[in-house]
C-alpha cells in the first residue's frame, strides 16, 4: 500500500513516516500542498492522509485538485480544528473521512486501513476467501481458522493482492505499491517474498491461491464471490 | 411606549383642538350679539313709525292719527303685532290680532327706557318684544307715560341664528379637520425616515440584511453609521476571534498530536506513558472545550438567513460518508422553506454535533427535524440508542463541571450544542425518543420570514 502523507509540522510528519512504514507502508510525505499536490499527481497512491492547515495552499484545495483530476484514492483528513464547518467542507471536497487532532496512531492506521479496503469495495473489515480470513483491523492472516505468522511486507503483498481478488496484478503495480521509489526494485526479491507467502498461506501446495502468470503478473484467488 | 408620531399628533393637536374650541365660542358669542342687536334695531324702526302716528288733543286724549306706517301691523299672520298703553294700562291702539295671539307682555320700562326681551323664550313660538315708555307732554308741566310694545314672532330670527351657529361650526370642524390632516401629513412625512430606519432594522434582525442601507436623514444618518460600525465590528471581531481561536487549536493541537504519536514510537515506562496520555486527554478536552465555545457567536445583532434543510442534508451526506459502513438511515424532516436567523457556524456545529451523536449512539435510525415555535425553531434530534440516563442529563444540562470530567460518549459534543444555543438565547432539553433512543430537541431563537 502506498500512502500519502501531506503535513506541515515535520516532527508529527516523521512519526507518522515511520509508523506506517513499520506496518509495510510506502509512505511518500510532503510538508507543504504544493509537494504533496506533486505527489498525489505522480504516484500510483493508495490512500492519502492530508493536514488541512498547511502553510502554502490549503489541504482542501489539495483534495480538490486532486478530485478534479479524477484521482480517487481515498482522502483522510486531519484537521486541529474540529469545526463541523471543516469537516463538511472537506467531505464535499473529495474527503472520505476525517480526524482531529491530537489523535491517536492507532486509530488513524485503522481507519486508513479501512478507507484502503472500502475503496476496494469491501464493507466489511474482514476479507474471506474461502478458508483464508485476512483482519485488516488485527492485520491478522488465519487459514481454517489458525493464525498464519506473516510479516509486514508479507501482510501488505497479500492485502493489495486480497484487495484486488481476481485481477491479475503486474509485479511493477506491486513493486509501486509496496516499495518506495528510491529502495533497489529488485524483482526477484518480489518473487522470493511470494515464494514465501505461497509457503505461508498454503503449506501443503493442495490449493494454489496465489497464481503466477508468467509475464503477466499475479491473480489471488478467483473474482470474488461476495 | 406610544409610537413618536402618536405622540407628536397628540400634542401638536392640543393646542389646535383649544384654539378652534375658543374661536368657535367667540364666534359663537359675536354673531348671537349681531343678531340680537340688528332685531332689535328692526323692532325700534317700527316703534319710531308708531310713535310719529300717535296724537294727543286734550279733548279727545291719545290718538293714532295717520296710517300705519307698516302695514304688516294690521295684516293677520305677518306676526308682527303692536300695542301702546297709557300708564293706568287703558289700551291707545293695537294690532287687531294681538288679542289672539294672547301674549303675556312684560311690565313696561320706566320713562325714557327702552326694553328688548324674549317672551316664551325656547319654546317653538317664541316672541321678541320691544318696549318704550314715552313721557308725553299732555299739559304744561304735565308728562303723561305711554307705553309702546312692538311684538315680532322670533322663530324665524332663532332658525336664521341657529343656522349661522351651524355653519360656523361647520366651518370651524371642516378647517379644524383639514388642519388636523395635514398636521398628520406633515408628521408622516417628517418622520418617514423614522420608520424606515425601523423597517432597516426589522429587516436586519430578520437577517434579510446585514447593514443598514438606507438614505437618511442627517439626524439619524449618524445614529445609523454607527449602528453599521457595530455591526461591521461585531462581525469582524467574531471573524478575527475565530481565526485567533483556530490558529490557536492549530499550535496547541499539532504539538499534542507529536507528543501522542511520539509517545506510542518509544518504549516508555507504562505509567509514565499513562500519565502523559492521561495529561495529553485533559489538555486536549479543556483546549476543546474552550475553543469551541470561543467560536460560538452568541446572540448577533444581524445574522444571516440560514436554510435549516440544506444544513442538515449537508450534515447528513457528511455522516453518511464516515458511517459508510454502517448502514444508517438519516432521516431528514425539514420543509425546505424553513430559515433560521442566527450564525450560519454556529447553527452547522449544533446540527452537526447533535446528529454525529445520534449517530455515534444510534442502533440505525436517526431522524431529523425542524419546525417554527413560538418565534423560534425547534430543531429535534432523534435516534433510536439506548437513550440517556437522567444522571448523564444533568451533567450534560449542568455547567461548568464537563469540561474536566468529560467522559468520551455523550459528554463534549452535547455540552458544547448546550453552550452554543444557550449563547444564543437558545434552549436545549434531552427527552426520550418514539424511536427507543434519546431525543434532544432545541429551540433557537429567531426565525426568518424568508
Amino acid at each position: 500500500m502506498r500512502i500519502l502523507i501531506i503535513e506541515d509540522e515535520s516532527a508529527l510528519r516523521q512519526r507518522l513516516a515511520t509508523s506506517f512504514e513499520e506496518d509495510g507502508f510506502v509512505v511518500d510525505s510532503a510538508p507543504d500542498g504544493t509537494e504533496g499536490l506533486y505527489m498525489g499527481r505522480e504516484f500510483p497512491v493508495d490512500v492519502a492522509v492530508i493536514d488541512l492547515g498547511l502553510p502554502d495552499m490549503s489541504g482542501m484545495e489539495v483534495i480538490r485538485t486532486l478530485r478534479g483530476e479524477d484521482r480517487d484514492f481515498p482522502v483522510l483528513i486531519l484537521t486541529a480544528r474540529d469545526r463541523w464547518q471543516d469537516k463538511v467542507e472537506g467531505l464535499e471536497a473529495g474527503a472520505d473521512d476525517y480526524l482531529a487532532k491530537p489523535f491517536h496512531i492507532e486509530e488513524l492506521k485503522a481507519r486508513v486501513n479501512a478507507l484502503v479496503r472500502r475503496s476496494a469495495g469491501w464493507a466489511t473489515p474482514v476479507l474471506e476467501f474461502g478458508p483464508w480470513k485476512l483482519d485488516t483491523r488485527s492485520q491478522q492472516v488465519t487459514l481454517d481458522g489458525g493464525e498464519i505468522a506473516v510479516t509486514g511486507y508479507e501482510y501488505r503483498i497479500l492485502e493489495y493482492l486480497m484487495l484486488h481478488a481476481g485481477e491479475v496484478v503486474s509485479k511493477s503495480e506491486l513493486m509501486e505499491h509496496l516499495y518506495p521509489d528510491d529502495a533497489d526494485r529488485d524483482s526477484n526479491v518480489l518473487e522470493v517474498l511470494i515464494g514465501r507467502l505461497r509457503k505461508k498461506i498454503d503449506p501443503d501446495q493442495s490449493r494454489r491461491p496465489l497464481e503466477t502468470l508468467r509475464g503477466r503478473g499475479y491473480r489471488f484467488g478467483t473474482p470474488r464471490d461476495t | 411606549m406610544q409610537s413618536l408620531r402618536g405622540r407628536l399628533l397628540v400634542a401638536g393637536s392640543i393646542p389646535l383642538l383649544c384654539f378652534f374650541l375658543l374661536s368657535a365660542a367667540m364666534l359663537d358669542r359675536a354673531l348671537r350679539e349681531y343678531a340680537r342687536v340688528s332685531f332689535e334695531d328692526r323692532l325700534r324702526g317700527v316703534f319710531y313709525g308708531l310713535l310719529s302716528m300717535v296724537d294727543y288733543h286734550p279733548d279727545l286724549g291719545f290718538q293714532v292719527t295717520s296710517a300705519l306706517p307698516d302695514p304688516a301691523l294690521r295684516a293677520f299672520n305677518t306676526g308682527l303685532y303692536a300695542r301702546i298703553t297709557l300708564g293706568d294700562g287703558h289700551t291707545v291702539w293695537q294690532s287687531p290680532t294681538i288679542a289672539e295671539a294672547g301674549f303675556d307682555l312684560p311690565p313696561p320700562p320706566e320713562v325714557g327706557q327702552a326694553g328688548f326681551t324674549f317672551i316664551d323664550a325656547g319654546q317653538a313660538h317664541s316672541h321678541a318684544v320691544y318696549t318704550f315708555t314715552a313721557g308725553w307732554e299732555v299739559g304744561p308741566g304735565e308728562l303723561s307715560p305711554l307705553n309702546f310694545y312692538v311684538v315680532q314672532d322670533a322663530s324665524a330670527y332663532h332658525r336664521e341664528v341657529l343656522r349661522a351657529r351651524l355653519g360656523v361650526l361647520t366651518g370651524v370642524l371642516v378647517i379644524g379637520g383639514l388642519l388636523l390632516f395635514i398636521q398628520g401629513l406633515i408628521l408622516r412625512r417628517g418622520l418617514a425616515p423614522l420608520r424606515q430606519i425601523e423597517g432597516d432594522l426589522l429587516a436586519l434582525e430578520q437577517g434579510q440584511a446585514r447593514r443598514l442601507e438606507g438614505d437618511y436623514p442627517r439626524e439619524i444618518n449618524s445614529l445609523a453609521s454607527a449602528l453599521n460600525d457595530v455591526i461591521r465590528g461585531q462581525q469582524e471581531q467574531l471573524e478575527r476571534y475565530r481565526n485567533t481561536l483556530s490558529d490557536l487549536a492549530h499550535g496547541l493541537k499539532t504539538p499534542l498530536s507529536v507528543v501522542r504519536a511520539e509517545l506510542s514510537a518509544h518504549d516508555i515506562d507504562p505509567a509514565l506513558r499513562e500519565e502523559i496520555e492521561l495529561q495529553v486527554a485533559r489538555m486536549d478536552e479543556l483546549v476543546d472545550y474552550h475553543l469551541r465555545r470561543g467560536r460560538a457567536a452568541g446572540r448577533l445583532l444581524a445574522g444571516e438567513t440560514v436554510n435549516l434543510a440544506e444544513l442538515a442534508g449537508q450534515v447528513r451526506d457528511s455522516l453518511y460518508k464516515i458511517h459508510r459502513d454502517r448502514n444508517l438511515h438519516i432521516h431528514v424532516d425539514i420543509s425546505p422553506g424553513l430559515h433560521c436567523i442566527g450564525d450560519r457556524q454556529d447553527l452547522l456545529e449544533v446540527i452537526g454535533n447533535l446528529v454525529e451523536n445520534a449517530c455515534k449512539w444510534c442502533g440505525r435510525e436517526v431522524e431529523v427535524r425542524a419546525a417554527p415555535e413560538a418565534g423560534g425553531v425547534v430543531i429535534t434530534v432523534e435516534d433510536d440508542g439506548p437513550g440517556i440516563s437522567p444522571a448523564d442529563r444533568r451533567r450534560i444540562l449542568g455547567r461548568g463541571e464537563r469540561a474536566d470530567e468529560s467522559a468520551p460518549g455523550h459528554g463534549l459534543g452535547l455540552a458544547i450544542v448546550v453552550d452554543i444555543v444557550e449563547l444564543a438565547g437558545g434552549r436545549l432539553e434531552i427527552t426520550d425518543s418514539a424511536l427507543g433512543g434519546a431525543a434532544i430537541r432545541v429551540w433557537w431563537p429567531g426565525e426568518s420570514p424568508a
